[in-house]
């Protein structure tokens, strides 16, 4: 597809005539949001698109609107990954509040923000670029809640396979999760979704 | 009226798991490569896509193809 770059006046054309169906796609992909919410988040991207056509010679490589649902999409992201932030907070237990301890406790949780969307999200792409798509679709049933049994029938796969896919998976998610993972909290949910006898 | 969502209850790390996958699409492929599947969603490289929009029934990824298949 062949995208041409837009003068502001044009920009502003162009989203008058799609802020209706930008907002019914936000509505539609993230329910949680009500009409308002997406308004406000459609309202953003469009201001910060408009920020970079008056600066830049931007051309979005895909085409406008895809540029645009990709990035209202993102913005909603970023909204709801406050709630994981606080989710971890609210579950994680309060440390000894000793003086001086505060700041630097702040700035650990803060560091723990988006931790398990971050490096779930790693792990795909991880797998997108090394053709690991079999791996991908073990881990993902077995998150989902799939015993391996039932991942190797549903594949058509052998059971040590599901094994060695589930193994490397987690490894691989544990060891970057050890990296960064400030109190454990992470860590501790996998070892409780993943048992060692499955 | 201020904007807002309706915000998610969580009593375990387990379900935060859960929310962190169906909600924010932690698991959803890449854009682009969902828009390969959709133009060959029978290739065998794409089985994991198929039971992530298939059987799990991602609807973040439904509403992507939606979208895809309008432009």
């Amino acid at each position: 597809m062949t995208t041409v770059a837009m003068s502001i006046s044009e920009f502003d054309s162009f989203f008058l005539e799609n802020r209706k169906e930008l907002c019914g796609f936000l509505r539609r992909k993230f329910s949680r949001f009500d009409h308002a919410a997406c308004e406000d988040l459609v309202h953003d991207a469009y201001v910060e698109t408009r920020e970079k056509v008056s600066h830049v010679f931007f051309q979005p490589e895909k085409g406008w609107l895809r540029y645009m649902r990709w990035l209202i999409s993102q913005r909603a992201k970023d909204r709801l990954r406050q709630h994981e932030s606080k989710a971890w907070s609210d579950l994680t237990p309060e440390p000894d509040s000793t003086p001086g301890n505060d700041v630097a406790e702040q700035e650990r949780r803060r560091g723990q923000v988006t931790l398990l969307s971050d490096i779930l999200q790693a792990f795909c792409r991880r797998c997108e670029s090394k053709d690991m798509h079999q791996q991908k679709e073990v881990f993902e049933r077995s998150s989902r809640g799939q015993k391996p049994v039932e991942i190797a029938q549903a594949m058509d796969i052998s059971r040590g396979s599901v094994d060695q896919h589930l193994k490397r998976a987690r490894d691989w998610v544990k060891e970057r999760t050890h990296r960064a993972d400030v109190h454990g909290s992470v860590l501790a949910t996998f070892h409780r979704l993943w048992p060692k006898k499955t | 009226m201020t904007a807002q969502q309706q915000k998610p209850q969580f009593h375990s790390l387990g379900e935060v798991v859960t929310w962190v996958i169906e909600d924010l699409g932690a698991m959803c492929p890449s854009l682009e490569r969902l828009e390969k599947y959709c133009r060959t969603p029978d290739a065998p490289e794409f089985s994991d896509i198929r039971y992530h929009v298939g059987e799990a029934g991602c609807h973040l990824c439904g509403e992507d193809l939606s979208a895809t298949g309008q432009t």
